[in-house]
């Protein structure tokens, strides 16, 4: 407020009491009810656009019943990464090893890293290890998307989050078959041999399952249900139409307060309305409790 | 319509029940309630892991040094507060402090961080430490004291109950997403350190730990400070101090609220923070132990607003202490199973069940919980000024601070003689405890705590608050600030007229 609401006084950083040097005039309470009622206006055409996005996201998350079962389609793959993924028998260059590989066996290896592993992994392009590699960054890539599909689940009701998701899916499952075939084909003369574990085919599984979930959610549709918003008592769409009119904020304003309250009785009369039927039970209880 | 003294009719309009904060105000808010209060939790700066652990101050020394620092609290906390309530400005009363904190927090804060790192580099023996850190305390709590009044805008940024109300849980429900992060982060990485794997000492994890949670609870205040509007106006004659300091004592919702934390507050013993450390060598026990209660933490979100509208305040704040209550009994009896020597309380298995279990029962309530101490907040305050026709906000925290404050500098005392002299505890790091001291750590611990937490339900079977009383106070609060807006407007007009009138 660098002006008084009422004289139109400039007011200095120095003018810090609350009355207005020029006029006397308590610059808080003067017209403050009016002030507050142009400040909820504008607070609340503002939440009806905030209301819009948080309905989408309630309804990308909770919006029917297969989109709740999205929710866990699209983390379980994650689970699956704990078990063994491949089943190998691990020689040099790298640190012998033979058994299931599971996403703990990998971070296990990172979390001893010293120089003899480094220098075993610069050997990698010595020895016949294309597969692997291939089908290690398949994986990697597949298990990004799987993140990146659960976040923008967020937005998966927003105009374009059918595209989005659509594209997701299908580089889950081109990265995910894609790691499944290279670990396939690895040959057997390289450092690591071995076969797919449970892991690696639950994981493929799930993702395929994820996908499915996904495309059948779009097909049936999510209804969105946007919460009614008002505007001083006014629905929301009525006062943008009274706005279009040409309505002033002057002529808008008495239809507020009636509105408001309107909404106000209502409330009183529904909730003593709700104190008298609390106070009929309870009578009636303790009359049968005095007969008994 | 009403009559004003001159016989002139005052309109008084229905217009709280609108919503009043803009998006940028809520997303501020929001964040600032989230992150505001971002802290490395049981390693934090004043915890025991972080006065006797890690940055190594002895128990005896802090708990006399701190009766000091409470006698100073004490003897500002009434002027602070007068001088707080007595605040008219045209920014309104709160917003003045708000920027007046900024800059002194901002030194604070830097200061803090580097604190151990200071200590260490200089070669500070436990009381040069001590000293170190109390320049950081008296600073803290004068600057909390002079310009903390700032953050009493949390009561006035809207007058309707409503809107406050669905902004602190939309606040504490993505606040508790990310809140506990730092410090289960902190509390892994301590542990591996604590474990001899890495090369990194408490000190520097401590420091640059701190660094974040400072920036991630700096930034949301600073845009919290900068949005923030006050649209409950205050009367425009401060209240007589000494009135306002006895309208607190006639204020029964308040008094009994007050009196409840109080008990509830009298934590003989220290907390357990170092039995997780020192004698399960488990800081991560509620962290991990609180996995399976964390969904139903999240989930109890969505009955916060169905248990508001059926159940009464002072129902809901039963069935939430109630629930803390049985999770530390279970917790305690399980430990003393088998004793002293063969106790459970030295076995992590079965105390990690016990937690888990009694913490699962204590997420059923956990949204509501996280509200309902702020609600009840709101609402005695609001009732002061139903029943007096003024606020007095920082008196009234005052009050309730007073009694705190004088419990937990006799507690400091107590609890400091418990830990050195009673259990024999050993400080700095790496230090190595006997089993009489482990079982007296865990006894202290869990055990005194329980009489007065079963004592604290007594005051509030009083708290007269119920949903009729609340919807007949904020209907004829907004009657009264409506009309005492409008009348404002109409002297101010009429007065106008009147010299418009003499003019011609």
């Amino acid at each position: 407020m660098a002006d008084c609401p009422k004289c139109g006084h400039h007011l200095k950083m120095t003018d810090w009491r609350p009355k207005c040097p020029n006029c006397g005039v308590n610059m808080v309470l003067y017209d403050e009810q009016e002030r507050m009622m142009q400040d909820a206006d504008i607070a609340e055409v503002q939440y009806y656009h905030f209301q819009k996005k948080i309905d989408r996201l309630k309804a990308s998350f909770a919006g029917s019943k297969l989109a709740i079962v999205r929710i866990f389609t699209s983390l379980l793959p994650i689970g699956a990464i704990f078990l063994p993924l491949i089943k190998a028998k691990v020689t040099e260059p790298f640190k012998p090893m033979d058994g299931g590989i599971s996403i703990l066996t990998i971070v296990d290896c990172f979390d001893k890293l010293n120089g003899d592993t480094i220098a075993g992994a610069m050997e990698i392009g010595k020895t016949p290890t294309t597969f692997l590699l291939v089908s290690a960054a398949l994986f990697a890539l597949s298990l990004l998307a799987l993140v990146a599909h659960f976040l923008l689940l967020t937005l998966a009701c927003s105009p374009k989050g059918k595209i989005r998701n659509t594209v997701l899916d299908v580089i889950i499952l081109v990265t995910t078959i894609g790691s499944l075939i290279a670990a396939l084909a690895m040959p057997d003369g390289g450092a690591v041999i071995g076969t797919v574990g449970i892991g690696g085919y639950l994981y493929v599984l799930l993702q395929i399952a994820n996908v499915v979930v996904d495309l059948m959610v779009f097909k049936k549709g999510i209804t969105i249900k946007h919460k009614q918003c008002y505007v001083g008592g006014i629905p929301i769409e009525e006062y943008f139409e009274m706005k279009e009119k040409g309505m002033t904020t002057e002529e808008i304003r008495p239809i507020q307060y009636e509105r408001l309250h309107q909404m106000r009785v209502e409330k009183e009369e529904r909730l003593k309305k709700e104190a008298e039927e609390a106070e009929k039970k309870k009578a009636e209880e303790a009359t049968a409790s005095g007969r008994r | 319509m009403e009559e004003d003294k001159a016989n002139r009719k005052i309109e008084s309009q229905s217009y709280m029940d609108r919503l009043f904060c803009t998006t940028k105000e809520r997303v501020s808010y929001v964040l600032y309630s989230a992150f505001g209060q971002t802290t490395l939790g049981k390693y934090d700066v004043g915890s025991e892991l972080w006065m006797y652990e890690m940055y190594g101050v002895k128990p005896i020394a802090f708990a006399k040094a701190q009766v000091a620092l409470g006698i100073y609290d004490i003897v500002n906390d009434p002027l602070t507060a007068g001088i707080i309530d007595n605040m008219r400005t045209r920014w309104g009363k709160f917003k003045p402090f708000q920027y007046l904190s900024l800059i002194p927090s901002i030194i604070l804060g830097i200061y803090i961080c580097m604190l151990p790192m200071l200590a260490q580099n200089l070669g500070l023996d436990a009381s040069g430490r001590l000293t170190y850190y109390m320049i950081y305390a008296f600073a803290s709590e004068t600057i909390g004291a002079f310009f903390g009044g700032g953050g009493y805008i949390n009561n006035v940024f809207t007058p309707n109950p409503n809107e406050r109300t669905s902004l602190l849980v939309s606040s504490k429900f993505v606040g508790d997403l990310f809140r506990k992060l730092p410090q289960q982060i902190i509390s892994v990485i301590l542990d591996v350190v604590g474990n001899g794997v890495g090369y990194a000492s408490m000190t520097k994890v401590f420091v640059v730990g701190k660094w974040v949670v400072w920036i991630l609870s700096m930034v949301p205040t600073v845009l919290w400070y900068i949005n923030s509007k006050e649209r409950v106006a205050q009367s425009e004659k401060p209240p007589n101090p000494v009135k306002g300091f006895l309208s607190v004592f006639k204020n029964r919702p308040l008094l009994v609220y007050t009196l409840s934390d109080l008990i509830d507050g009298i934590n003989i013993g220290q907390g357990g923070d170092l039995y997780y450390n020192d004698v399960l060598h488990f800081n991560t026990l509620t962290t991990i132990a609180g996995i399976p209660g964390s969904p139903i933490s999240y989930a109890s979100y969505g009955f916060v607003s169905k248990l508001r509208a059926r159940l009464s305040t002072k129902t809901l704040w039963f069935c939430c202490r109630g629930s803390t209550f049985f999770r530390e009994v279970l917790f305690l009896c399980v430990g003393l199973i088998g004793g002293k020597k063969h106790g459970l309380y030295l076995k992590k298995i079965p105390m990690m069940l016990a937690f888990m279990v009694g913490n699962c029962v204590e997420m059923c309530f956990y949204a509501t919980n996280r509200v309902i101490g702020d609600e009840i907040n709101y609402e005695v305050l609001d009732y002061c000024e139903w029943k007096n026709g003024y606020r007095v906000e920082a008196t009234v925290n005052m009050m309730k601070g007073y009694f705190t404050k004088v419990k937990d500098m006799i507690l400091k005392i107590i609890n400091a003689w418990l830990l050195e002299t009673w259990a024999g505890y050993q400080v700095g790091e790496g230090s190595v405890q006997t089993l009489d001291t482990k079982y007296r750590l865990f006894v202290t611990a869990f055990g005194p705590r329980l009489i007065f937490d079963a004592l604290c339900f007594v005051p509030m079977f009083f708290y007269n608050i119920d949903a009729s009383t609340r919807t007949r106070m904020y209907s004829d609060l907004e009657r009264v600030r409506s009309m005492r807006a409008n009348m404002e407007k109409a002297i101010a007009d009429v007065d106008e007229a009147e010299e418009t009138s003499n003019a011609e």
